[in-house]
Formats: C-alpha cells, structure tokens, sequence
C-alpha cells in the first residue's frame, strides 16, 4: 500500500484515482470531524465534500511540508472555522441551560445518555480554537505539535486552549461546591 | 511543587501529554495531595466522557457514496478546468504539473510583459530615430516659430509608404506635439509648430485618419 506522499505525488500527475485512495483513507476522520462541528448530518456531508474538493483542486500547490493528513485538517479547520463564524449567531440556546449538575459517582453519571448530551452541549459552547484544539487531541488522537501546525499557531498555545478548554468543560460539569481544592 | 503550580497540568496529566519531568513532578505532588488526586479523577471521569462521545459509524454503503460523490465533484473541476484558458494550455502544455499552470501562466506572463516592454522601447528608439516626421520635428524645434511656419510638411508625406505613415503616427504620439496642423490645409502646407503641446487623443485619431485619407487621395 502506498503512503500519503507517493499517493500525492500521483494527484500532481493527474491521476484521480490516487486521489479517491486518499479520500478512502480519511472520509470517516473528516466527516466525523465536520459533524462533531455542525451537528448536523447534510451540513456535515457537505462541508466534509467541499474539504476534499478544496484539497484536490490545492494538490498541484501541496509542497509537503507538513503531511497531507495535516495539511487535509487545515483545510476542515479553515471550513470549518468560517461555517462555526456563521452560525455562532443562530446558537441561542445557553450552557447555563444545558447545564445538569452531578450527582453521586461522577464517572457513571458522566456516562450517561443525558450526561453525553450535556457535554456535548458544553462542548459546542467553547470558544472555536479550544473547542478544536480538544476535538483533535480527544477525537482524533493528534499530538499539540501536529495540532499546531493544523490551527497555524504554536505547539503552546494549543496547550493553552486546550487547559481552557478542559477547565471550562470542568466549571460548566461540575459545580464549583463539588470541587475541591489541594 | 504546589497546587497552583500543578493545577494547569493536570489537564495535560491525564492525557499524557506532560514531558518526564513534569509528570514526576505531579505525580510526586499528588501523592501527598488528596485534592489534587480528586481533581485528577474528575478530570478522568471528564476525558472518558468525551471518548465515549462517539457518533455511530456509518454504514458502508454510506462511504462508499461519499467517496462516489467526491470523485465525481473531481470530474466536474477537471471538466470545468478543461473549458477554461488555463485548462486550455494545460493541455498544450502537459509538462506542467497539475496545479502549477496558473503559477507558470503568470511567470510567463510576467515575462512576456518584460520582452514586451523591451521591445517597444527598442522600436521606439528606432522610429524616433527614422521616422521622417520625427526628424522635421527635431530639426524645427531649434527654429523660431515664424521659420517653422514655412516649412512645407508636403513633401516628407508625399514619399511616405503605408507603413511610414503609421510610423508617423506613432511618432506624433510618442511626441505629443499639439495641433501639428491646420485642418483646412490638409494636403498644403503643414503649419506644424502653431501650436505645440497635448493633442488629445480624440485629435490624434482625426489627425491620423485626415492623414490617411490624405495619403489615398494624393
């Protein structure tokens, strides 16, 4: 099986069918990606579509200097960066709303059904580049460094993000009167 | 190391994403730090939760749709690329890399326009230089305007080929002589040196096609 790299160097010399094995390769990351975003599946279909077209008609221009899955994440962080800017408006419902206090074993609770869809709730009001910064570390099992080169900033500042973003998940989940301080 | 030092990292911590020294560190700490160790619980209990938070897979049926649809999406760019200029020189130019002709388009481009302006300043020069107009407008720009007005630009015309007179024309252009003429005495005397400065163009253009409809009719 080829990598990435050989597989791109056919994209450049026209060959389409080296570009599907790529897409073979990545539509499930992608497409989970665009819908862990939108929550919504045509909007995920879509946007995660235009990400593969976007790169295809960029092929000829990819130098590789960093892999193409990065550079293929770029493209989905840049998508969807603008669609989050769009519809930020429409998100009317709040956390405060969202919010389900803990009660006794939290991990069990966590788990659950109503739980999950808490979290995901508070997920969907971090900021973009914490809520990204977490998506890609806890979803897509990136490194910060890989993340940095995907969100165009520093190895640091995804760590940054990604503390808020815990940390905001952690106030938002667990009231502050259940937490304790060392 | 205390806790406020090591709150920021435990995020970090339970993902493993914390270099040796740190995490020895924190780990130290929160040996003796039951606060801590309960803030790493929960911060566990939370990293679960968000890996759990798994969508359900689609079928395959469903990717292999996707990628059908990417791949026709393909063909449509290649299709629309193909109708356009640049698909167009792609074509005759398949050494190119995919990707790369609107760069080597506009390099080439770039070029041309260089050549281009080379190439004008060089035949510039030359009419400047040949053209017979040019020559009575530099010899009669040392004389008084009451010398000039005897000059007869007859005669330079009557020898003029077609291409001359339009070397002519550009000569006029080049110079930007005003009304090199008396309208009225067009196919007499010239009186070029009236009035110099700033024909306009609408001016040129009558001029030209005066002298052209002149230069037939002689």
């Amino acid at each position: 099986m080829k990598d990435d790299a050989g597989l791109v160097a056919q994209c450049k010399s026209g060959d389409r069918e080296a570009f599907g094995e790529l897409v073979k390769r990545y539509q499930k990351q992608i497409y989970y990606l665009s819908l862990r975003f939108t929550g919504d599946d045509d909007e995920a279909w879509d946007l995660s579509q235009e990400v593969f077209l976007r790169a295809y008609r960029g092929v000829g221009a990819f130098r590789g200097g960093s892999t193409f899955k990065t550079w293929l994440y770029a493209i989905a962080h840049n998508l969807l960066k603008n669609h989050y800017r769009r519809t930020s408006r429409e998100r009317t419902e709040s956390l405060d709303e969202r919010q389900i206090p803990v009660e006794g074993d939290e991990m069990e609770t966590l788990l659950s059904r109503e739980r999950s869809e808490s979290l995901r709730g508070a997920v969907e009001e971090l900021p973009y580049k914490q809520r990204m910064a977490l998506t890609l570390r806890v979803y897509d099992g990136m490194s910060h460094r890989e993340i940095g080169k995907v969100l165009g900033c520093s190895e640091g500042t995804v760590k940054v993000n990604f503390f808020h973003a815990v940390n905001n998940l952690r106030k938002k989940m667990i009231p502050e009167g259940e937490r304790s301080s060392g | 190391m205390n806790c406020d030092r090591v709150h920021p990292l435990l995020s970090l911590f339970v993902l493993d994403d914390l270099d040796e020294g740190e995490k020895v560190l924190v780990e130290s700490h929160l040996e003796i730090c039951p606060g801590c160790r309960e803030e790493v619980d929960a911060l566990n209990g939370l990293t679960g939760a968000l890996r759990e938070d798994r969508f359900p897979d689609r079928s395959e049926e469903f990717w292999a749709r996707f990628e059908t649809s990417v791949v026709e999406g393909t063909e449509r760019i290649d299709q629309e690329s193909s109708r356009s200029i640049v698909g167009l020189l792609k074509k005759l130019i398949p050494v190119v890399p995919q990707g790369k002709f609107v760069p080597a388009v506009a390099y080439a481009s770039l070029v041309l326009v260089i050549v281009s302006v080379g190439a004008l300043f060089v035949w510039k020069a030359h009419i400047r230089y040949s053209d017979p107009l040019g020559d009575l407008l530099t010899e009669s720009s040392s004389l008084s305007n009451a010398a000039i007005v005897d000059i007869s630009y007859q005669n330079y015309l009557d020898d003029m080929s077609g291409s001359e007179l339009e070397e002519a024309t550009l000569a006029v252009t080049e110079w930007g002589i005003g009304d090199l003429l008396e309208w009225d005495t067009v196919g007499g005397t010239y009186d070029i040196f009236d009035e110099i400065e700033d024909m306009s163009s609408e001016e040129l253009e009558l001029f030209t096609e005066e002298l052209e409809d002149w230069q037939e009719n002689s």
